[in-house]
């Protein structure tokens, strides 16, 4: 298993199920067991699942049907399975709210099972890392000033164009093994600092 | 057909929490089942396998894996919850069964295994609500039974309430079979909405009428005119459930009332209190039961077979002249064209029809092609003609 390409096997993985006790739960629990996951049966009335189990576990199965559910949606949960009953706009909402990856619909069979695992698990960790790389977009842009500003210092400390102003603080970034915009920050802040230094002696 | 005689299963819970409803059901199709018995046009008679799961969506599963795998038939009448329905199909797919669903629902489903003869929402919900938006204003205060019906309906009018410009003051859930609803009167008296709409259902909406009831008059005020209870289930024998001292000025949305004027309701209603005495008014529920087993021994005449295939492509050009109006089944989704009216309830445990829409209206179990799902829609008056 590359973790670079899609997980393939879930031995050994977490499932929790918070599902109404029915014969669906009780397929899915034996279904799931037949995988090689690790099986833990939520009280269908729970109102908060313990956030030690949430960060455990590597799939959660949620009865779509259920009167009242516990808040789930966040990025401490495990991929969500959605199981669908009754396809009504009341409970579709609910399955979009708690953010599910897949889902089967109800009477839940054996068969389905493992491609909605597989769905789930991989399309769970695909937007992760679309959120990561999201969030390092968003700092990097939010950092863009800072960067100007240490090119246009440095244009005026060492009357160099902005080319060779920015091959400089990629230089200086990469020796100090930090981001441009890290090392850019730096300089902006130890510039102001000079400044403020220079005005108040002066 | 073999010998000139089909059997046909009726699943209803004549016992349980809904038992009021599953007789009434019960009684309905075994009225129509005796009629098509009885008329030389059939050239066979039905013979019917009655089973009572009382209440328990275990025991529906059972009843109609038992009626479908060991017995063999073809065709069942029943179901009343949406989860009762929705345990039964599974069986129905796999044994090349049809269900023949009389209950109104709050929609979003169309089995190939299942022929609808209720109210879907755009039948009930959406005239209601039109209607109420229209004579009482926008200030809704929900409450209702917390499962399935409630949840969409709820839903369905919250959304009608926001494009009318209105407010949903108070949205409220009890669990099925309470009836401890004090607070939730006190509440209602307290915030005094245009309107209640209620998806209450059995012994909580029975208490919930005489408990208001009570409470208002205590504090002077007269609760039909000023906090009026609008449902789209409220059918004749549950006014007498309420009994007579709250049974009067309730709003429910239908598609049969006992009162329905016409020559072919007049024979029905007189036939059914002749045949079960003891059973009180007809209602909605009777009826849809009757359609359904009137619309089976049709479509088993024109198929001459009892092959589901058959029968269900048979159902589909069969039109009758029912007790509330001309029905028949929609190609597309196999619900029934059926014809909306909103009754006001009387102390005679009665309904005063007050409209009634100009034919039968196409069901929508999706509710895609009606007006609500317009975006941005003004508020409008009810598409409704007055009868009287």
């Amino acid at each position: 298993m590359s973790p670079a390409g899609p997980i393939e096997s879930f031995r050994g993985l977490g499932a929790l199920i918070l599902h109404d006790a029915d014969r669906n739960r009780a397929v899915l629990e034996r279904t799931l067991d037949q995988l090689g996951l690790g099986v833990t049966v939520l009280e269908p009335g729970i109102e908060a699942v313990p956030p030690e189990l949430l960060r455990s576990a590597g799939v959660l199965f949620v009865d779509a049907d259920l009167g009242a559910l516990p808040p789930l949606a966040g990025a401490a949960s495990p991929p969500i399975v959605a199981v669908i009953g009754h396809e009504t706009p009341s409970r579709l909402l609910r399955v979009v709210e708690i953010a599910a990856s897949a889902f089967l619909v109800k009477p839940v069979r054996a068969q389905g099972v493992f491609s909605a695992i597989f769905v789930a698990v991989n399309g769970h960790r695909r937007l992760a890392g679309l959120q990561a790389r999201l969030a390092a977009t968003t700092s990097r842009h939010a950092a863009r000033r800072h960067v100007i500003k240490a090119v246009v210092a440095l244009m005026q400390r060492h009357g160099i164009d902005d080319d060779e102003a920015f091959a400089m603080l990629r230089r200086e970034s990469m020796a100090r093994r930090i981001t441009v915009e890290e090392f850019s920050c730096q300089l902006v802040e130890k510039h102001q600092d000079k400044r403020i230094r220079r005005t108040g002696s002066g | 057909m073999g010998s000139g005689s089909i059997t046909i299963g009726l699943l209803f819970s004549t016992s349980g929490p809904y038992r009021t409803i599953g007789r009434a059901m019960l009684n309905g199709a075994l009225l129509a089942l005796e009629q098509v018995n009885a008329d030389p046009a059939f050239p066979f008679t039905l013979e019917p396998v009655v089973r009572d799961p009382g209440g328990r969506n275990d025991r529906y599963a059972e009843l109609a894996r038992a009626m479908l795998a060991d017995q063999r038939l073809v065709h069942v009448v029943g179901c009343y919850t949406s989860s009762s329905r929705k345990e039964v199909l599974p069986f129905f797919e796999k044994y090349d069964g049809l269900l023949w669903y009389p209950s109104h629902y709050e929609g979003f489903e169309s089995s190939e295994n299942v022929i609808y003869t209720g109210a879907a929402p755009n039948q009930h919900i959406v005239p209601l609500a039109d209607y109420l938006l229209g004579r009482f204003g926008g200030n809704a205060y929900l409450v209702g039974s917390n499962y399935i019906w409630a949840w969409e309906n709820n839903k369905i009018m919250r959304e009608a309430v926001q494009d009318a410009g209105g407010q949903v003051m108070v949205e409220r859930y009890l669990p099925v079979g309470e009836t401890d609803v004090s607070a939730i009167v006190g509440q209602v008296l307290d915030c005094r909405p245009s309107f209640v709409f209620n998806t209450l259902i059995g012994d909580s909406a029975y208490a919930f009428f005489r408990q208001i009831r009570q409470a208002a008059a205590a504090r002077g005020i007269d609760q039909p005119q000023l906090v009026p209870i609008a449902s789209c289930s409220l059918a004749e024998p549950e006014l007498i459930e309420i009994g007579a001292d709250a049974a009067d000025g309730h709003i429910s949305s239908s598609v049969y009332f006992e009162s329905v004027a016409g020559a072919t309701n007049a024979a029905f209603v007189k036939e059914y209190r002749a045949r079960f005495p003891g059973s009180g008014p007809t209602s909605a529920d009777v009826e849809s039961s009757y359609i359904a087993v009137q619309l089976l021994g049709h479509a088993l005449r024109r198929a001459a077979s009892t092959d589901m295939v058959a029968v269900r492509a048979a159902v589909l050009g069969t039109a009758l002249d029912a007790p509330q109006g001309r029905v028949h089944i929609d190609r597309n989704n196999r619900h029934c064209y059926l014809t909306p009216r909103i009754g006001i309830s009387n102390r005679a445990f009665g309904f005063d029809i007050i409209y009634a829409a100009d034919g039968p209206v196409r069901p929508d179990p999706y509710l895609v092609w009606s007006e609500r799902q317009k975006p941005a829609a003004a508020p409008r008056l009810p598409q409704l003609r007055v009868v009287k």
